[in-house]
């Protein structure tokens, strides 16, 4: 039970993990190569495979499909929503798509662990 | 009987695979893969970009990197061949890599000025935290420029041009999943759907995927119907709550499809079962998608709505109410967030709808035109697109007559063309339905060559799969690059437009001869732009300066003073405290070399009489640009 608990674990684990070090990039300004890298790779593809990872969506290709375009949705309509609410801020634009990351992660956990005690 | 039982998963194909040992195609793949890498790296540093022709990048390439493109057509037949899906995939990567991934190598800057003043739009939108629709029509459809000025700005850059220049290379790479993803939906044939794939990779040289708005909203495309033909199969147990007309006009499609080809199956790989709050998630997602698409670009929501309005007549998507809500959408955002283009451009919007002959008129006649050079390359897009467009044909037609009605594929791969009856869209509609109905088209083309699991697997199928592949694949890296004369920005060039943003104060007029420069990724909204040619033509031998800035000058005459008295015309500033200087560059002198309206070599005859002309005075000269500045810019010409 252990070894599958660990292993449904290690994708909400690292989705969090490169959540934390995006913020952490940002904020400390280290390198833009580095920054841009992880930020933009995160910003891409995380919070979409979180949320479809949460609502138990696990299909090869196709979620990785649909996590890309969600992460870019989201990515794309809350910056723009703070543009127009005449709050402009990149990093917090961030911070709430990591916040959306983590908060999934977290989730997902608790449900993953929730399926393995019930089964 | 049923075609689903002819078909076995690809995950029996694999399966077998990779229960055996290496074989001989998969090493034989394999080396061909590594020898085709070593050979397109080891050459990278023998492109001389300067001794480029009107053919473009092809012109330049070195016989190795020829050698490597050359290997890739067999590489993917041995890998299909080899059955190993890893392989398959390694395959489609390299090629997307070597293939997308050249000019962004070799070329040490960002490719295709337009992509610099997409920079700038959303540095605007990134320095000033507003989007004002009033500065021009891109403001109306923001969402690319405000994520690209989120993305740039938390990675640490000034300014978003810093993360452009691998965007083509990214994007393809992106549309990766969602293309699989929608060929597993729509077959269950493993070579038909890598080989779609492949053909789409190799026949994509449309090249709408640089740092642009529909570059993003084509993944945003891609995406939604990957969702909506995985997850969202039609059911028909479930009872029918859409509208009376609607189900009717359904059903009498339908009946008369299947009057035509009598009891024939369609193939739909079954979708995989999912809980309501998947389904609720997913459908969140489509509705997220589409939001983005529509705040994103002008064209593809309507071309989305097309494909899912086909997908839902041809009962290939169970949410049939989504046609109307994504045209609410896409009506309440053209209502409410783009009125401030649409009021002053409702007749350039609707002046040519029905007038299918003019719009893809002016997509056909406007392009075939320039130099021998730029001709031969217009003519091989041509050729390459129709016979793409004939392999789909076929391939549909094949299917057909083994007993497929591949009635989503062929319903995708019309949904566009509608889009001819709206308008030109400044001569670009042909090749953005070229565009969207390219993964389908594809898709088809591979089915001529594996119709279905038992057909097509003999070694001579793959040969001739491997000869058309070389083909489409050779024809890309002309058709592809055809234009890189110009889209190719040099070092020295972007050097000149820096200059230029440090001489010229704030207000300045700021002059070019055609687009084709690197500029307005900064101060987009602080200078006033004009150019020495426009979209029309010169029709007469001008005496008096044209006063519409759409219209070119003309320098058809003799004399330096007139050439003189017009460029100076062009750049008169409105008021005294304003400056106006004027940039010639070199991918300027190849546009216009390339396309017109000018003579070969004209911009270099221009440039030779203003520096000997004293109302002009050098500013900057660095041998790929040269700033010109007017002496007195408020004098009208003599």
């Amino acid at each position: 039970m252990t070894r599958r608990l660990s292993r449904d674990a290690a994708w909400p684990l690292a989705l969090a993990a490169w959540g934390v070090l995006a913020i952490v990039l940002v904020f400390a300004q280290s390198g833009v190569w580095t920054t841009a890298l992880v930020t933009i790779g995160f910003v891409l593809i995380a919070p979409g495979a979180a949320l479809l990872g949460l609502s138990g969506i696990r299909d090869g290709a196709a979620m990785l499909a649909t996590s890309i375009g969600a992460s870019v949705g989201l990515a794309l309509l809350i910056p723009s929503l703070l543009v127009y609410a005449h709050a402009w801020s990149p990093k917090g634009a961030l911070l709430i798509l990591v916040g959306l990351t983590e908060t999934a992660c977290a989730l997902w956990l608790v449900r993953s662990r929730g399926w393995r005690r019930g089964a | 009987m049923s075609s689903t039982t002819h078909l076995r998963p690809l995950e029996l194909l694999t399966a077998r695979a990779s229960a055996s040992r290496l074989d001989g195609a998969t090493w034989a793949s394999l080396s061909l893969l590594l020898f085709a890498s070593a050979y397109f790296i080891t050459s990278l540093a023998d492109v001389n970009l300067d001794a480029m022709t009107d053919i473009g990048l092809a012109s330049v390439l070195p016989p190795r990197m020829l050698a490597a493109y050359a290997l890739l057509p067999p590489a993917f037949c041995l890998a299909l061949r080899s059955g190993r899906t890893w392989l398959v995939l390694a395959a489609v990567v390299i090629t997307v890599m070597l293939l997308f991934g050249v000019a962004v190598l070799v070329e040490p800057t960002v490719r295709f000025s337009v992509s610099w003043r997409h920079a700038g739009i959303a540095q605007v939108i990134q320095s000033t935290g507003a989007v004002d629709p009033r500065i021009d029509a891109y403001f109306n459809w923001p969402g690319f420029f405000v994520l690209t000025a989120f993305l740039a700005d938390v990675s640490g850059y000034a300014n978003p041009i810093e993360i452009a220049r691998w965007t083509p290379l990214v994007l393809e790479l992106l549309y990766l999943p969602a293309l699989l993803t929608i060929g597993k939906a729509l077959t269950d044939d493993s070579r038909m759907l890598w080989g779609g794939v492949w053909l789409f990779y190799v026949s994509n040289w449309i090249g709408q995927d640089y740092f642009s708005p529909q570059g993003l909203a084509f993944l945003l495309y891609l995406c939604t119907l990957a969702v909506l033909l995985r997850w969202f199969q039609y059911d028909s147990r479930r009872s029918s709550r859409i509208p009376e007309t609607l189900a009717t006009l359904q059903s009498r499609l339908l009946s008369m499809a299947s009057r035509l080809v009598g009891s024939k199956a369609d193939l739909a790989p079954s979708a995989p079962p999912t809980s309501a709050g998947q389904r609720i998630t997913l459908v969140l997602v489509v509705v997220l998608l589409f939001v983005a698409v529509v705040g994103t670009h002008q064209l593809t929501p309507i071309a989305l709505l097309l494909s899912v309005t086909s997908l839902v007549l041809v009962r290939r998507c169970a949410l049939r109410g989504l046609p109307a809500l994504l045209a609410i959408l896409l009506g309440t955002w053209l209502v409410y967030m783009s009125v401030a283009y649409l009021s002053g451009h409702a007749s350039d919007v609707t002046g040519k709808i029905g007038a299918v002959n003019q719009n893809v008129g002016s997509n056909v006649s406007g392009r075939v035109k320039g130099s021998d050079g730029h001709l031969a390359v217009v003519y091989l897009r041509v050729a390459v697109t129709l016979v793409f467009w004939t392999l789909a044909m076929m391939g549909g037609l094949r299917r057909f007559r083994l007993g497929f009605v591949d009635r989503a594929l062929v319903a995708l791969a019309m949904a566009p063309f509608p889009l001819l009856l709206l308008q030109s869209y400044g001569g670009e509609v042909l090749l953005r339905v070229a565009l969207f109905a390219m993964p389908f088209m594809a898709l088809l083309a591979a089915a001529l060559f594996f119709p279905t699991l038992a057909k097509g697997r003999s070694r001579g199928t793959l040969v001739i799969f491997g000869l058309v592949a070389t083909f489409l694949l050779a024809g890309f890296v002309v058709t592809r690059y055809g234009n890189e004369r110009m889209d190719y920005l040099s070092p020295r060039e972007v050097a000149g437009v820096e200059a230029l943003y440090r001489i010229a104060p704030p207000g300045s007029v700021l002059v070019a001869a055609s687009n084709a420069v690197p500029w307005r990724y900064t101060g987009y909204a602080n200078y006033k732009y004009k150019r020495l040619t426009g979209i029309n033509r010169v029709k007469y031998q001008v005496v008096v300066v044209p006063a519409d800035e759409s219209t070119s000058i003309d320098i058809g005459t003799a004399s330096s003073r007139l050439i003189v008295q017009q460029v100076a015309a062009r750049m008169v500033a409105p008021n005294r405290s304003q400056r106006s200087y004027l940039i010639i560059s070199r991918s300027q002198k190849a546009d216009l070399d390339m396309f017109g309206p000018w003579r070969r070599n004209s911009l270099q005859h221009v440039e030779d009489v203003l520096r000997r002309s004293d109302r002009f005075q050098i500013v900057f000269d660095n041998g790929d640009a040269t700033i010109f500045r007017l002496a007195d810019p408020t004098s009208q010409p003599q």
